[in-house]
């Protein structure tokens, strides 16, 4: 999961290699600020059988996660995700501090 | 014909181990290739992510297969992209070589390039071809 990390003047732009990985087993997440990319490739006994006699393997199978915190203000939204010739491509905003959360005041009864 | 056959399976056990290491760099491997044999066939399955297709090139020559990728951006894209935080993609060039037996002929080989995976078929046996005598004409 070998990763480029870009700055721009208003984003922040990941650039992560998974050749091979179907679109679907692809995972990302945001929790607690906190972007994680998570990818399977399974070769299952069936598959191997159907593939044919493996003579060499360097690639990686299985499961890979990588993880990078972006804020705690970040949402879901502001994400942007794309997959294209093996190269997962992230765009991540950097928040100025106008665009963060209004503070929400409670009235007081 | 045993001959070839053999040697065919030496192709993909004993000689590559030598010579069959992708381009290693201080991040690691690169070209990283499986390589397996199905229905008569060897299926070389070879990662390169990021490239687009028309970087990735195949050559024969002499009974060597080679494959050369170019991971190039243009300065306007790099501009574009912004300052660089951290790299740890591989960029410029890399190649490997699998020798293939010089029976094989262009017309045997296949190759499709999805999702950063490029993927080539081969035949496992090929018969050379009967060379037919030739006679000469008297004159």
């Amino acid at each position: 999961m070998r990763t480029d990390v870009q700055e721009s003047d208003d984003t922040y732009t990941l650039k992560m290699d998974l050749p091979g990985f179907n679109r679907d087993d692809i995972q990302i997440s945001l929790q607690n600020g906190n972007l994680s990319i998570s990818a399977k490739r399974e070769h299952s006994d069936e598959k191997k059988d159907d593939k044919g006699n493996v003579l060499r393997q360097e690639r990686y199978y299985g499961t890979c996660s990588r993880t990078f915190y972006v804020g705690k203000d970040m949402e879901d939204s502001d994400i942007h995700a794309s997959y294209n010739d093996g190269t997962l491509t992230l765009t991540v905003p950097k928040k100025t501090k106008k665009e963060l959360k209004d503070t929400h005041y409670i009235e007081i009864g | 014909m045993r001959y070839l056959d053999n040697r065919n399976h030496d192709l993909f056990s004993d000689m590559f181990d030598d010579m069959f290491r992708g381009p290693i760099t201080s991040s690691g491997q690169l070209m990283k290739t499986d390589i397996r044999e199905k229905d008569g066939k060897y299926i070389l399955e070879m990662e390169i992510p990021g490239v687009k297709k028309e970087d990735v090139r195949i050559s024969l020559y002499n009974g060597n297969l080679t494959v050369s990728a170019n991971h190039t951006s243009t300065d306007e894209e790099k501009n574009a992209a912004g300052k660089i935080l951290r790299q740890e993609r591989f960029s410029g060039s890399c190649s490997r070589t699998f020798y293939v037996s010089d029976v094989i002929t262009d017309a045997d080989i296949k190759a499709s390039f999805k999702d950063g995976i490029l993927t080539i078929e081969l035949p496992t046996e090929k018969k050379k071809e009967e060379e037919t005598k030739k006679f000469i004409d008297i004159l």
